[in-house]
């Protein structure tokens, strides 16, 4: 018998990472600004897409692929909005990226400008994997809390964009925008905040032009379309 | 519990690792998981001990060491502990900091055992530890 220490050193999800950028690339070749979006259950994921598809879908092309547990009600809220993929993850806590490009394939070619991709509701899990997103907006709603940032650190410090959601709830409530803002800016002082009431859709357009923003960010690197 | 799911992903390159050595058992698998790795250790360690079984592999296999979050700041260059997730430079008060370690889960080392130096590995063991890809 012998014995034999192999040193490797490296990230374990590296591999995972490898693919996910290959599919970022893919995307950006394609001119598709790929959006992940993580929050809460209840935060209101599903909310925001119908009001930005309302908003970006007279003007672009967008789908949504939308990671449930079990149902598919997501889906079928957002379809009158945007061709939508229901991915039910049958327990799984988070989506990866397998799951997303088979949801991709059902949706067909599509020149999309826009590939919204919902998680699974949960901050911790999602917050790990990467999706080969180019963007990853984290959903914080006036009813959880203004000290939910420093809580859940990981998913904070991986995302570009905040969007405080269910602004129209502020007088009821006791949480503080300034304190949330301050909070999340300590683990990711790059954040873009944007407060949002998809209800009246109050921030609707400006989250959208922001993303439009991105977009067109991409495309100049891309050097594309 | 995303941590099943990393855990498999570590199986999967240490059978790789094991196949590619030629050797017929895996002795100890070295982990090192970041304080922001979005990975709860202890939860780590028992999808390993969940896992590990089906793959012949000794629950006792797993070394893991947490690994604090530590931080470089661009401006001052001083390099610090992250305390609470807190990334503000304690020199300077700079929020533009690289982060050196802690984010990440890496496979360390694994430790090998051939049934001797220069004979091929045993088929039969060499299945033994192949799983089907989910």
């Amino acid at each position: 018998m012998t014995q034999q220490t192999i040193a490797v050193n490296q990230d374990i999800q590296a591999q995972r990472r490898a693919a996910a950028a290959a599919f970022r690339a893919r995307m950006s070749a394609h001119g598709t600004l790929v959006v992940h979006l993580l929050s809460s259950p209840g935060a209101g994921k599903t909310a925001l897409l119908e009001a930005a598809a309302r908003e970006l879908g007279r003007s672009h092309k967008l789908a949504v692929l939308v990671g449930d547990i079990a149902t598919d009600r997501d889906a079928e809220r957002l379809a009158p909005w945007a061709p939508a993929v229901q991915i039910t993850t049958g327990g799984a806590c988070h989506l990866e990226l397998l799951l997303v490009e088979k949801a991709l394939e059902q949706l067909g070619g599509r020149d999309l400008h826009f590939l919204f991709v919902e998680d699974v509701g949960n901050l911790v899990c999602p917050a790990s994997h990467d999706l080969g997103e180019h963007l990853r907006v984290l959903l914080l709603s006036t009813t959880e809390g203004d000290d939910k940032p420093g809580k859940y650190p990981k998913a904070f410090r991986t995302s570009q964009s905040l969007v405080l959601s269910k602004i129209d709830l502020l007088p009821h409530v006791p949480f503080s925008m300034a304190a949330a803002i301050a909070d999340a800016r300590r683990i990711q002082p790059q954040l873009a905040v944007f407060p949002v009431c998809a209800l009246d859709g109050r921030g609707v357009a400006e989250w959208c032009q922001y993303l439009i923003r991105q977009r067109d960010q991409l495309l100049t690197l891309a050097g594309g379309p | 519990m995303h941590e099943f799911s990393l855990v498999d992903e570590l199986l999967r390159q240490v059978e790789s690792l094991r196949l590619a050595h030629a050797a017929h058992r895996v002795v100890a698998i070295h982990v090192r998981i970041g304080e922001l790795a979005g990975v709860e250790p202890e939860l780590f360690r028992s999808a390993f001990a969940c896992l590990a079984p089906a793959v012949n592999l000794d629950v006792t296999a797993l070394h893991v060491q947490e690994i604090a979050l530590e931080a470089e700041c661009r401006a001052c260059a001083a390099r610090f502990r992250v305390e609470r997730f807190c990334f503000v430079c304690p020199v300077c008060e700079c929020q533009e900091l690289t982060v050196v370690q802690g984010e990440s889960v890496v496979l360390e080392s694994v430790e090998l055992e051939r049934e001797s130096t220069g004979s091929p590995p045993a088929q039969d063991a060499g299945r033994q530890l192949v799983r089907a890809d989910p």
